[in-house]
Formats: C-alpha cells, structure tokens, sequence
C-alpha cells in the first residue's frame, strides 16, 4: 500500500476513515444506480411492447387490406409518443409497408425486418414484433424507440451522488479528525520520547501515560523495556569498565592486535611502559616491528596456522624500541575487536628467569663437566644408600665400573662396608646433614687396602663424597716414619762419618802441609848447598839444571800452598760479620800502589753495598780479582779496570772489568776450576788457584760467579752475593 | 856457666837439622845449638833428665821447636814450658813447616814467642833462621838464669 508509506499516523488514520466513507457513498450510488438502470428498461420494455401492440391491433385491417395509407395514418398516432423515433410496419412478404419518422425526416430503415426482438443499439431499443391476425402472421412491426430520458436520469443521479460524496467526506473529515487525536497524540508522545532516547542514549527518559488503553500498555511496556535497557547498561559499562580496567591496568604487557593485518589495535599501559613505545606510536605499528628481523618468518608461520583458537606458553624474542632483546612466553586468544577479528595477547617478559634457567642450566651442565672431569672421586650417595652419580675416578678408586654401581646400594656392593668407621660418619652426615672429613681405609673385596682422604658434605640428593687416593703417600707416610724414627741413628751416625772424613781431610791436609813441603825444602836447601860447595866444579849447564831443579822445587812449594789455602777455604768456618766491600777495595788498592806504580791504571770505582759476609775471605776475593785485572792489562798501555755493583732481586751483583786480553768465553767453564789456566805461565804467571778460590768463598757466601769476555776485548767477572738482611 | 849452649832445637827430621844447622853456620851460631830429635828428649833436656840429667843446669836462651814430630809433639812440649813456672820465661819460636791456622791460633794460646814458617826457599829460609838465631841468640836480652855463652 504506496498510499501508507511515509505519511504520519494521524494522515493514515484520516486516510481510512475518508477512504471508508467514499467507499460507502460510492458504494450505495452504483447500487443505486444499477437498480434504477434495471427498473427504467423494465419499464421502457413494457412501454414499447404496450406500444407495439396497440399498433398491431390498429394496423390488422390495412394489414388485411392492403391500406397503406390507415397504417401510415395509425404509425402518425405516434406523434404524441415523443419517445418513439421511428417505426415501420413490413407486410408479409417482409415488404415494407408502411414508416413512421419523428422528425419527419427519411429515417433508415432496413430493407427487411430482423428477428423478432427487441434489443439495444447504440441509445435507443429496436423491437421487432409480429402482427397476427387468428394465428397468422400478417406482417412485422418495427419500432425504435430513443432512451434520451433514461441518459438525462442517470446525469442527474451523478450530479446528486457527487453532492451526496462530497459532503459525506467533509463530514467524515471532521470526524476523523476529532478522532485521530484522541489515538494518535499518545502514540506521538511515545514517539517523541523513543526519538530522544534514541538520539541522547539516555534511558532515564520516561514515556507519559496518558490513557488505558493499548497505548497506555505500550507506554507502561516502553518505560519497563527502558528501565531494563537501563539497567543492563549499568551492568553492561560496570563490566566494560572493569574489564578495561584490568586491560589497562594489568601488570603485564598485553595488546590486541589484528588477524589480517597485524597491527596493533589496543595496547595497555604496561606493554607501553615495557616496550618503550608510545601508545601512539604501537597503534602505528605491526606486531612484526616488535620483532627482531631473524624472528619474522617463524611469527608469519605461526600466525598462518594458530590462526584461530588459543595459544599459551609460546616462548619469543621481542625487541625492544632501545633494541634490547627480551624472552617472552606468550598466552594469546581471538577475539572480536571493533568489528574486527584480533587477538588479545598477553605477553610475560622471562628473559630474567629464562637467563636465570639458562644459567642454572649451564652451571649444572658445568658442574657435571667438572665434577666428571676431576682428578678427585666424586660420588652422590642417596639416603637409601644407592649410587646416584659417580665420575670415572670414583668408579675407578672403587675398582667397579659405574654400571655395576650405580643404582646399587653400597651394601650390595660392598658387603661389610656397613661396619666401617666410614659408614657411619656417613649415616652421620644422611642423618644429621653435617660434614664430615676423614681418611679412611678401604679393605677391597679381594683383600687388599687403599687409603682415602675423603671429604663428605651433606647435599639435597644424599650425600656428596669426594675421595682423593691417598694410598701413596700414606705408604710413603709410613716408610717416612720409620725413616723418622731411624733418622735420629742415621744422622748421628754420619755425622759420626762426616767428622771423621774431615778430620782425615784435616790431618791429611795437615800432613800435606808438613810432610810435603818438607821434602820440597830440602831439594831446595841441598840444592843450594851443592851450588855453594861445588860451585867451581860445576858446568854451566849443570848449573842450570841444578837452579832448574830448585825452582821446580819451589813453584810445587807454591802450588802445595795454594792447594792448602783452597782447601782451608771450604773448610775454614765463616766469621759473619758486616763487610764494607768499598772499604775491601780501598785497601787492597792502597796496599797494591808500590806494585803498579809503574804501570798506567785508569781506576774506575763504583759504589760498593755493605754486606754480611766473611771479611778475609771477601777480601781474598778482591784480591784475586783486582789482581787478575792488573795481570791481564799488562800488555796494555793504558789499562782501565772498572769495579762496581747492581742490585739483582735480593743480592747484589758486583764486577771486576778490565781491558786486558780476554779469553776465549769457550772455555768459560774451566776458569773457576782448580789449577786451570787459560794462559801459559810464560805469558802470565799463575797457578790457577785463585778464581776457584773465588768460586769456593762466593759458593759459601750463597752467590755464584760468572765472567764474559772476548779475546782481546777485556774480561768481565761478576759475582752475586746476598743482600744485607733488614 | 858462659860456655853453655845457648839454642835448642827441637827438629826430628835430620835434613832440617842439618839445613838450619847450616843456616846457623853462616852467622857461627851453630855450635851454640843443641839438638834434640822429639818432644820428649826436648823435655828431658829441659828438664834435666834422663841423657841430660847430667848436662849442666841453666835453660837455653831460645827454643826452635819443630811442631810435627814423634812422642811428644811440639805442641805439647811448648804447653809444657809455658805451664812451667821454672821454664815458662824460655822464649819459643814455633819452627815449622805448617802454616795451617789452627797451629797458629793454638801455639799463640799456649803463649809462644814466635811463630816461622820455613820458606821452601833454601836463601830465605837461611834469612829466616839466621835472624831468628841472631835476634834471640845475640840481640835480645834473655830472663835471668839463662845459660850465656860469653862473646
């Protein structure tokens, strides 16, 4: 019904009482009309039939005479009738015999006559009707007859029915309008109010009632529904609210992020404040941006087949905006966002315990690295007394391989173990969680006996034991003791020993020193006797041979001597006292100036420390030195001799260089040797005594000697000697 | 008695005797000199006793004294006269062929007037024992009750 769309209530109302009223107006004229039509034909019909057979009955006698003329004169009678049009009278043959015209004028008429009937055509009714005379037809009257009249009738009804219409309608109009109010102001009422809430979203509004009837029921129905809206929206932003709130306000970083695109939809205040992104700046990204590059793929992967449902526990890099790396373990679940498909995902920073994990993971996996890889035994003893680990060194010390042992019971494998003294500081240290340290000694099945420094050390498992093999040492402890306890006997006896071979070698030297030189004196002395007695019976070159002989004598005089001296150096017993090697020096330099005054000696003396030693013997080692450093410059015209002194950790090294001849440093090693020569007597006399003296006196000052030269270049000779203590 | 013997010298080896005796010879001291061939003659004749009981008393202006010899060593002979109250006053000289320091140091303890190692030398060694002979024998003035031979 186009008519009702888009037209108030009130128009609509208006619409149907008007449509109802012309409805029933119109209604009644076409009936009516219809029965006014029906009648006037009725009545028409009748007329024309009365009429026609009035003519029959006139006309018979010029039917029957042929009187054309009387039927003209009975058709005329029919001026009166201003009704009828025309008529016309056939005879018998169907001849027309006779017309009638109205208006005088030539009317058609048709050659000959219809049907007998009478029927309609165009505005008038044609009749056709016999004429009969006893039963006979003689001929046929036609007559037309006009309905103008009826035409003028049906007019005015119109014009009466429209009158009637319009003012049914006007007062029809006003009824509805009286009417409509009394139902559609209440309704409008409702309207306005429903439009208001509607636009304000304020459910406090209230329709008002304002009758009993259905709009009143409406009004009661509208304001419940509204109290209800009302109510549910309280429940419903309660709700909202503490879910946003717990959104918000959650510890942990969350955000929603969307299915297709995967930008961040939503993010809470702690994903902002963990991430370092502004809420704006994480609405203008992608979950990928979170991401570090290598981990893209993998998070395309899973978003492509967790696409629905949920996911929890999944581990994950995440990058931070100051690009720090974090592990996070992920619990994500779709969800609707906006209309839109996302997914809520929580988000669990774990880098700290992941590290801690990791950390722990790899100090165990250390500590086991370690443990296997000790050079000590270490077992894990279960409170039941089963084997829980063993290192190779333990399984080793045992004599078992692990696989017999783990998972056993030291009972089982080591039947007896439990009367042990080992045993129970062990049970000790299960049942009172203390320490225990021991060395114990293992009887192995088979009989023999190992020792063990073992430490044990309560542990959550058990206990821990650390074993060190300790059965050498202890052999070697015991074969120690019973030297200890021989050794008082054992050092009396060589010392007993060591006093006699040095009084040996003192009454030998003694006797050296006497008996030697003895017989060397008397060549000597005889010698010189026997030049002086038989000095004018002698040659020349007896003579020679008899001074060859003395001195031979008396150069094994010299080297007896010095063998003696070298000797008494190690066996002469040190006097300690501070030595002043400056002071040595001058002295000996002093003491020398008559020897060299013929010589030409640059002296260059460098400070020299006070040390702890032995004076004569430090002087002797001077003497040599400075001696040697004289000798070996002779060939020199100008000779240097430089002394001087470093300090080396805790001694003092001390030199003697000169710019003599050198020596060849291949035989570097004989120069400290006893009566070794690097040089004939011819070019330096000498017999070799003196640097072994100085190795002998410097060896039993605690320090060494050394010496570098090149031949011709000058020799340096060093020795080290021990700092004055404090 | 100015004829007596003025040096004694203790020596066991003949060879020494007869090279100091010649070293004496050259400034004629030898016939001053009695020779004894061990700590103990050396005692006796000190002493008076035993081939000396019958010498004549007096003690010798100087004692040569060998330290190495058989018996009784040189040692204990110098121990003995210094611990003697008769003869602690004869002046030692420690003739030797030893220069070791413990013959020094104790030889110097017992109170011994002077020590001479004896050159290999035969010229020194004549040096050394004619200036030993000369300084006790002629220059140095010897305690009283020395035997003196008249010059």
């Amino acid at each position: 019904m186009r008519l009702f769309d888009a037209k108030t209530i009130s128009t609509k109302l208006k619409m149907v009482i008007l449509s109802t009223t012309l409805f029933a107006v119109v209604l009644v004229f076409i009936g009516f009309f219809i029965y006014e039509r029906v009648t006037f034909r009725k009545i028409t019909l009748n007329d024309i039939e009365t009429k026609a057979d009035i003519i029959a009955e006139n006309i018979n006698a010029a039917l029957a005479f042929r009187d054309s003329t009387d039927a003209a004169r009975v058709l005329s009678s029919m001026k009166s009738q201003r009704r009828i049009m025309s008529a016309a009278i056939y005879d018998q043959e169907g001849k027309l015999f006779a017309v009638y015209s109205r208006d005088g004028q030539q009317a058609r008429f048709s050659e000959r006559p219809g049907p007998d009937e009478v029927r309609y055509e165009n505005d008038a009714i044609v009749l056709f009707k016999p004429v009969s005379v006893n039963g006979e037809r003689i001929g046929t009257i036609h007559m037309r007859m006009d309905l103008l009249r009826e035409k003028e009738r049906f007019w005015s009804y119109i014009q009466i029915a429209c009158i009637v219409l319009l003012g049914a309608l006007g007062v029809a109009y006003f009824v509805a309008t009286v009417l409509e109010r009394n139902i559609s102001l209440p309704i409008l009422n409702l309207v306005a109010v429903a439009q208001k809430v509607s636009q304000q979203q304020d459910y406090s509004l209230r329709a008002v009632k304002t009758t009993n009837d259905e709009t009143g029921i409406l009004s009661d129905a509208f304001n419940d529904m509204l109290i209800q809206i009302q109510q549910r929206d309280a429940t419903l932003q309660e709700s909202e609210e503490r879910y946003r709130y717990l959104f918000k306000n959650n510890p942990l970083p969350m955000w929603v992020f969307d299915s297709e695109t995967l930008a961040f939809l939503e993010v809470n205040d702690a994903a902002i404040n963990h991430y370092g992104y502004s809420r704006e700046e994480f609405l203008h990204m992608t979950i990928k941006e979170i991401r570090p590059p290598e981990e893209v793929p993998r998070l395309l992967d899973d978003v492509r087949q967790h696409h629905r449902g949920h996911d929890a526990g999944s581990i994950w890099k995440h990058r931070k905006k100051d690009g720090t790396i974090i592990d996070v373990e992920i619990t994500s679940h779709e969800l609707l966002f906006g209309g839109r498909e996302g997914k809520l995902v929580l988000a669990n920073d774990i880098t700290e315990k992941h590290r801690a994990i990791e950390a722990l993971q790899r100090s165990e996996e250390r500590y086991r690295t370690t443990l296997d890889s000790l050079q000590e035994g270490c077992q894990i003893i279960g409170f039941d007394y089963r084997y829980i680990y063993l290192n190779d060194v333990a399984a080793k010390q045992g004599r078992m391989p692990k696989e017999k042992l783990l998972g056993k019971t030291m009972m089982e494998v080591y039947p007896g173990i439990e009367h042990s003294p080992f045993f129970k500081d062990l049970q000790q240290c299960l049942d009172q969680r203390t320490p225990h340290h021991l060395e114990n000694e293992f009887v192995y099945p088979d009989g023999s006996v190992g020792w063990f420094d073992l430490s044990i050390e309560p542990v959550p498992e058990g206990v821990f034991i650390l074993s060190i093999d300790i059965t050498k040492e202890k052999l070697q402890e015991k074969e120690l003791k019973s030297y200890r306890e021989h050794l008082e006997e054992l050092v009396a006896e060589r010392t007993k020993q060591l006093e006699a071979s040095n009084k040996e070698l003192e009454s030998f030297s003694y006797s050296v020193s006497h008996d030697l030189r003895a017989p060397l004196r008397h060549v000597n002395g005889f010698v010189d006797l026997l030049l002086k007695h038989a000095a004018d019976r002698l040659d020349e070159k007896s003579r020679r041979y008899l001074n060859t002989v003395a001195s031979s004598a008396k150069e094994m005089g010299t080297l007896i001597d010095e063998l003696l001296v070298f000797s008494r150096m190690a066996r002469v017993e040190m006097h300690a006292t501070e030595v002043d090697m400056g002071q040595i020096v001058n002295e000996l330099l002093r003491r020398m100036e008559k020897d060299i005054e013929q010589r030409s000696i640059k002296w260059n003396i460098g400070l020299l420390p006070v040390v702890e030693g032995d004076l004569s013997l430090l002087r002797l080692v001077f003497q040599n030195l400075i001696e040697n450093a004289v000798k070996y410059t002779r060939t020199r015209q100008q000779a240097h001799i430089e002394i001087g002194s470093s300090p080396r950790d805790n001694e003092v090294v001390v030199f003697v260089r000169d710019n003599g001849v050198g020596f060849n440093m291949e035989y570097k090693d004989k120069l400290f040797g006893v009566f070794q020569r690097l040089h004939s007597a011819v070019e330096f006399e000498g017999t070799g005594i003196g640097l072994a003296n100085v190795r002998r006196i410097i060896q039993r000052h605690g320090g060494t000697v050394w010496a570098e030269s090149e031949i011709d270049k000058g020799a340096t000779f060093y020795f080290s000697i021990p700092k004055k203590k404090g | 008695m100015n004829s007596l013997k003025s040096i004694l010298l203790a020596e066991d080896n003949p060879k020494d005797v007869e090279l100091t005796l010649e070293a004496l010879g050259e400034h004629n001291l030898a016939n001053d000199v009695v020779v004894v061939n061990d700590g103990a003659e050396a005692l006796d004749y000190l002493y008076c006793r035993g081939k000396y009981e019958t010498r004549t008393p007096g003690n010798p202006a100087v004692v040569l004294l060998d330290l190495k010899m058989p018996k009784v060593d040189g040692i204990q002979v110098l121990k003995t006269i210094k611990n003697d109250e008769s003869l602690k006053t004869v002046p030692v000289v420690v003739l030797t062929s030893s220069r070791e320091e413990r013959d020094l140091v104790e030889t110097y303890r017992l109170g011994v007037n002077a020590y001479v190692v004896k050159p290999v030398e035969f010229q020194e060694f004549v040096g050394a024992v004619s200036q030993l002979g000369i300084f006790w024998a002629i220059v140095n003035e010897p305690p009283p009750g020395t035997g003196r031979k008249p010059q």
